[in-house]
């Protein structure tokens, strides 16, 4: 909502018509001839592209018969994990990747290893001896150098090169410790960073988001390179790759932004193969015909689309020379289709039974792995003999290398029973990283003088003043103000940090976070995105792996939701399926909301805290939000980050002192104790805290009770050292939290509780969240949300009955099966 | 007339805001929809337009001044207009009560309401751990005319009686428990109102919210208060409770349960250390291994050591030590043995057993079992319990009928019972039914004890050794004679000390003149 955008009735209501530029498809018509004589290509390059084709096909030809025989060339070997080969795709890889080098980053899918080997030979190529040794013997310390080194001396470093990637790439499938990702990545995870080669995902589309934030990351950070999104046929029905192609889109770089306000350095290209798994994406499951198209219902640029024919490699490549040079002068994003062909199956297990015998012979005969030599032969460039010697030399090359990636004396697995954490050590990195880049931050005013910073600064920080009166409420610095003065202080430190999220700028956050700070920040650290939630969440975990730190908003947790594989495979999964060699600084801001109903008043913690690799903070006092934010936004692992929308305007009523003004962190899986008592331990997530407090208060003025009362204000991780030590003292504990009760994370640390403190416990742990209903109106708040009567009602009838007390509704162990029976 | 711009509410949760700059100044002209002031809230910035048209005449904020939603700003009106009366004024309702609230106290309504004009009067609460109170007499009757400080009716707790007093004037509509009947405190007893005017609504059971009948709010000095309640045999109890009980010592068992569903919690315990109750057994000192052997009970000893204690811990048990002259006895036993063949295995232990057969009958409480603390069951016939030392320890096998039976049969049986006792084999039904038991230590020259009582019986005969003593014969000479001793350990719930003497009396006589017994 930038008011310098004037949205004119007379413009927008103006009659007119909408056009369209022409697409072209496979228009590229030169013979292997004109090209050698135009000198655009040697006849060693057009051999290396045969030579190139060749690797790639045999190591798919190498997989299949691992996977369907268990042998290959004499070489038995059992790997069950998965083989989505690209067997006959090989010509549209190489093409692609010819005038690619290492600063352009490629992302791939589950469908790429053609894709990794054509881009790691491309840039071999393009690199001297020296950068290649470099990064041979500095990736994992050289532990998968060594072991290529152990299949022998080559005649130079290019072709230890090749051995090199070809090894680290089979190990890594093979899940072999020597593998580029310590196997934790395999067959549909494997990369390769030092030559631009960035993850492939084995969520279809799930690149899509992906690849846009690294291109964001490149434009805001003026980083060389432009980006290649591979993505097939099938993912171009998913919702998320429409929002990234959106988001790539979007006017603002232009319309708005002062600075980097060229293109998205982005390529979308679509690897049409013309099937999802068994669905046939043209004449069955969708509706493009030509899937080029697509980019004309996005942007007027129509992203400069084409489709161009991916079975013969000199097409490809023209028609890359043309899109690489949009993208490196500012005028992508770009797409292009490209048709090829698998003649393997989707997996090893796929019977064909969707498409004849006939169409896969039809496309055998036009296979390039025969067409593309035989045009080099008629051209002259090559003889028979020398293709078949180049044949000999892949398939010699290969045979050496699957029998080293096989040999576990070579290439061991990680040893499981020796080190049984060796998977614990790569899901978090815990690094502390003040800033990812050393230029200036770009801001447009000093810190000292942002009217919004000097504002947060001279409020009162505790809810008493110094005259011992009580703050007004417009004066307190509140829960909302701590987060703000972190994100202030980070955004000045590190020239990284991006916020982005609906309605962040101008606004400043629909709970205004950021409010005032697009005073301070110009739109290319500061913007609104699209009402796209997978796409903020993808662009981000593109952004964050790519070596920037992003903070991103969604704006009720209910989107979740929205952003679901984004937040639950893409965010958790890659710091430890990269082995450690990616980072995920990735902040996502979450608001819980209430009075806005069941879709916008739901507590997700626990869906977050289930999936593993996230951390998880949901601070409750201004002081907690200061000091986890102050972590977070140092620290390069991934934090959801929840927020109440209930307690924004809360000062600080337990900090002794009120928040300091001073930067200070809180260790993400500590918890906060806010009173102390001897009776019973009371634990809570989020706003329920201050209805915990009320209920503690009772206790104590009226039944002589003093409670424990702990905030768990870091969901994950979360040291249960304080939680045992009161449990163990008070005998009892009371768990409270706004989430539906049912499959809480509070049910979590009950079940803990239970096994480390049994002998201490004086009664069960109770859990007391929402009821496991829809969230009705807010009038109707007290009947669903835990309310203090509820925790004094629990108390009294399942851990110690309370003189006279009369409880206000009771749950007895008949209503609670029935209930369960009900499953509400 | 002049007209008051009011701060506008800018949220449902905004209850006040910041002027931030007036755009205006006193005696400019303006039109509705100008901009007045700006105002903030800690979210956001806003413009407020002017909703009246005419001279700015008096602003009642400055900048920076916090102001309440809804109250007056400024006046806008005609030049020269009095406007006094806006200033501090406001639009806000009278009674801007919370959304929320209103379905809230909705929901809190008692379900029926109990129209009436007549009024209750409860069972007042004669003391904080008074729960319930019997209705003595009724001192008026349906129909009387009573004034407020009549006395309605008696109650009495199990300490004292009240006379209660009507809360109500007007006629005594309806009685509602009658005289003898238990009422809980708090409870309505009877109406009180206009004549003919219905009170069934006060009825108990009525489910009507009394006002009147709140309990009085506990205060936290109650909080140890529980109710008097047994332990249950059974009880759950906590691991807290029973760490603290193992801790101490103690059988957490033994507390009362005072959780949910009567569980023994952590209170419970605490209550019963500080009630001082003993525990199960001294706790050993810390020593060095192989000083000591930790030894779980058989079965058998488990029965002995619940029944003993049971035995000691619920009945009023003395002993009365005595001794007779054995000389007879031991005459006769001498003659029994040379008399060779089956009698020669009659030992002083079957004499004795036949010389109280066929003495208890004639002291009945003595050959009893006790039921409960207020009866007993006399036996007609003697069923001997004799206590037999086994490996696996007491054993008290019975020999029924033994009034009916001789001394040789006695004897056998005797015989047969230990032995079936020693090898383990014995009937359990052979292990009940006594009516009085006999005890002999005398082989072991013990010379007096306490035998324990084997409930429900209510007495036993404790055989000591024998010692020679000396006694002045008729003729004045000192004569040495072997005494016998007899303990007798009774219930003195069952038995008094004069009738247990003169059971050993006329027991030490029959066995003084053993030969004279046997002729009976």
């Amino acid at each position: 909502m930038p008011k310098s955008l004037f949205v004119d009735p007379s413009a927008v209501r103006a009659p007119g018509k909408v056009t369209f530029n022409d697409i072209p498809v496979n228009q590229y018509n030169k013979t292997v001839k004109e090209e050698l004589d135009s000198g655009k290509y040697t006849k060693e390059d057009l051999i290396r592209i045969f030579r190139d084709m060749t690797i790639l096909r045999e190591f798919e030809t190498m997989l299949n018969l691992i996977k369907t025989q268990g042998s290959y060339n004499g070489i038995d070997h059992t790997y069950p994990g998965p083989a989505h080969l690209s067997t006959g795709q090989e010509a549209a890889c190489v093409g692609q990747a010819y005038l690619l080098d290492e600063n352009d980053f490629a992302f791939g899918s589950h469908r790429s290893h053609s894709e990794i080997l054509a881009k790691a030979l491309s840039t071999i190529n393009k690199m001297s001896d020296e950068q290649l040794m470099q990064v041979m013997e500095s990736f994992l310390d050289g532990k998968c150098l060594r072991s290529t080194q152990k299949l022998g001396e080559t005649k130079n470093v290019k072709e230890l090169a090749i051995r090199f990637i070809l090894y680290g790439t089979l190990a890594e499938i093979f899940a072999r410790e020597t593998g580029f990702h310590m196997g934790m990545g395999g067959s549909m995870h494997a990369f390769f960073l030092p030559f631009g080669i960035y993850p492939n995902n084995a969520i279809v589309g799930g690149s899509g988001t992906i690849s846009t934030g690294a291109a964001l990351y490149k434009k805001v950070n003026n980083k060389k390179g432009i980006v290649v999104c591979n993505i097939g046929d099938a993912s171009m029905a998913r919702g998320p790759v429409w929002e990234a192609l959106n988001f790539s889109a979007m006017d603002q770089y232009k319309t708005l932004w002062e600075s980097h306000n060229d293109g998205m350095p982005i390529l979308y290209n679509i690897f049409n193969n013309s099937y999802g798994m068994g669905d046939q994406t043209r004449g069955e499951t969708m509706g493009q015909g030509v899937m080029s198209r697509i980019a004309s219902g996005v942007s007027p640029t129509q992203f400069h689309a084409e489709t161009i024919d991916g079975y013969n490699p000199l097409a490809v490549i023209d028609a890359m020379e043309r899109k690489l040079h949009l993208l490196r002068n500012g005028q992508g994003p770009v797409m292009l289709e490209t048709i090829t062909y698998r003649f393997s199956g989707h997996s090893v297990s796929d019977q064909n039974a969707y498409r004849t015998k006939e169409e896969i012979d039809a496309w055998k005969e036009v296979d390039p792995i025969i067409t593309y030599p035989n045009s080099l032969i008629e051209a002259g460039v090559l003889t028979q003999e020398e293709v078949d010697a180049i044949l000999a030399e892949t398939s010699a090359r290969m045979t050496m290398i699957c029998k080293a990636a096989a040999d576990p004396a070579i290439s061991p697995y990680c040893d499981f029973d020796k080190d049984p954490a060796v998977v614990e050590r790569l899901m978090f990195s815990n690094q502390k990283v003040e800033k990812f880049d050393d230029r200036e931050p770009e801001v447009t005013v000093p810190k000292e003088e942002a009217e919004g910073y000097k504002k947060i600064k001279s409020k009162e920080r505790s809810p008493i003043g110094a005259d011992g009166k009580p703050v007004s409420k417009m004066k307190l610095y509140n829960l909302r103000d701590a987060l703000s003065e972190v994100i202030y202080d980070r955004f000045y430190e590190d020239p990284t940090l991006i916020a982005y999220g609906e309605d962040c700028r101008d606004w400043g956050g629909a709970f205004a976070v950021y409010r005032g700070m697009m005073d301070a920040l110009p739109h290319c650290r500061l913007f609104n995105s699209p009402l796209a939630e997978g796409a903020i969440v993808g662009t981000a975990v593109g952004y964050a792996l790519s070596g920037g730190r992003a903070l991103v908003e969604l704006m009720y947790a209910d989107f979740i939701g929205c952003a679901g594989d984004e937040i639950f495979n893409q965010m958790s999964k890659w710091q430890a399926m990269s082995a450690g060699i990616l980072k995920m600084p990735l902040v996502l801001r979450v608001s819980v909301g209430s009075k806005y109903g069941a879709q916008h008043s739901q507590d997700w913690t626990a869906l977050c805290a289930h999936i593993p690799g996230l951390k998880v903070c949901f601070p409750a006092t201004p002081w907690e939000a200061k000091g986890l934010m102050e972590t977070a936004l140092m620290g390069t692992d991934p934090v959801v980050f929840f927020e109440s929308q209930r307690i924004y305007d809360v000062g600080e009523q337990f900090h002794e002192g009120g928040v300091p003004a001073e930067r200070y962190e809180i260790t993400i899986g500590d918890t906060n104790k806010v009173r102390d008592g001897k009776d019973i331990t009371i634990l809570t997530i989020g706003a329920a805290l201050y209805r915990a407090m009320d209920a503690a208060k009772t206790l104590s003025e009226k039944y002589g009770m003093e409670a424990d009362v702990i905030n768990i204000h870091s969901l994950v991780p979360l040291d249960y050292t304080k939680i045992v030590e009161s449990v163990r003292k008070t005998g009892k504990v009371i768990l409270v939290s706004d989430a539906c009760a049912r499959g809480s994370y509070m049910n979590d640390v009950a079940r803990n509780i239970t096994e480390m403190c049994f002998d201490d416990l004086d009664a069960p742990p109770i859990v007391v969240g929402a009821r496991n209903w829809i969230t009705p109106p807010y009038e109707f708040d007290e009947y669903f949300f835990p309310q203090a009567s509820w925790i004094l009602d629990t108390i009294h009838e399942k851990l110690v009955p309370l003189a006279g007390y009369e409880p206000k509704s009771s749950c007895g162990e008949a209503e609670q099966i029935r209930r369960s029976k009900d499953g509400v | 007339m002049a007209n008051a711009v009011i701060m506008p509410k800018a949220g449902i949760t905004v209850e006040s805001c910041i002027i931030g700059t007036w755009e205006k100044k006193v005696g400019d002209a303006v039109k509705i929809g100008d901009v007045l002031f700006t105002y903030e809230t800690d979210k956001a910035s806003f413009e407020c337009e002017s909703t009246a048209e005419g001279t700015l005449l008096e602003i009642f904020f400055e900048e920076g001044d916090e102001v309440p939603c809804l109250v007056n700003v400024c006046a806008v009106g005609n030049p020269g207009e009095d406007c006094s009366h806006l200033r501090g004024g406001s639009s806000a309702p009278a009674e801007a009560a919370p959304a929320a609230a209103a379905p809230a106290a909705a929901a809190a309504a008692p379900a029926a309401v109990c129209n009436t004009l007549a009024k209750a009067v409860i069972m007042p609460k004669a003391g904080i751990t008074v729960e319930s109170c019997i209705i003595g007499s009724w001192e008026k009757k349906v129909g009387d005319q009573v004034k407020i400080g009549d006395i309605l009716f008696t109650y009495e707790t199990d300490k004292a009686s009240f006379e209660c007093e009507s809360t109500a004037e007007g006629e005594l509509l309806e009685i509602f428990y009658e005289e003898g009947e238990e009422v809980v405190c708090m409870q309505n007893v009877c109406a009180v109102g206009p004549h003919g005017e219905d009170c069934s609504c006060l009825r108990p059971g009525a489910e009507v919210v009394v006002a009147e009948a709140a309990p009085v709010e506990q205060a936290a000095a109650v909080v140890e208060e529980t109710p008097a309640a047994a332990p249950v045999a059974g009880a759950p109890v906590s691991p807290r409770a029973a760490k603290l009980a193992k801790a101490h010592g103690i059988d957490a068992s033994l507390a009362t349960g005072t959780g949910p569903n009567g569980r023994i919690i952590e209170r419970d315990v605490q209550k019963l250390i500080a009630q001082g109750v003993q525990p199960k057994a001294v706790a050993a000192p810390v020593a060095a291994e192989d000083e000591y052997e930790d030894v779980k009970f058989s079965g058998i000893r488990r029965a002995i050591s619940k029944s003993m204690h049971t035995s000691l811990s619920t009945m009023a048990q003395l002993t009365h030590n005595i001794s007779f002259d054995a000389t007879q006895i031991l005459a006769y036993r001498k003659a029994l043995k040379a008399a060779g063949d089956e009698y020669a295995g009659i030992t002083l232990g079957d004499i004795l057993l036949y010389a109280v057969s066929r003495t208890v009958l004639n002291h009945k409480d003595l050959n009893a079992n006790m039921l409960d603390d207020n009866s007993i069951r006399r036996f007609n016939h003697v069923n001997l319990g004799v206590a037999v030392d086994t490996p696996r320890g007491l054993m008290v096998p019975t020999i029924v009928h033994a009034d009916e039976m001789s001394l040789l049969e006695i004897s056998k049986a005797v015989k047969a019972l230990a032995a079936e006792c020693r090898e383990g084999n014995i009937s359990p039904d052979k292990l009940s039914g006594a009516s009085f038991t006999v005890s002999n230590l005398g082989s072991f020259g013990i010379e007096s004890f306490t035998p324990v009582i084997n409930p429900p019986q209510t007495g036993i005969l404790g055989v000591c050794g024998t010692v020679d003593r000396v006694r002045k014969g008729a003729d004045g000479s000192i004569q040495l004679y072997p005494a016998m001793g007899l303990s007798l350990t009774y219930d003195h719930r069952a038995v008094d000390g004069t009738p247990a003497s003169r059971f050993l009396q006329e027991l030490c006589k029959n066995l003084e003149n053993f030969t004279t017994l046997l002729a009976k």
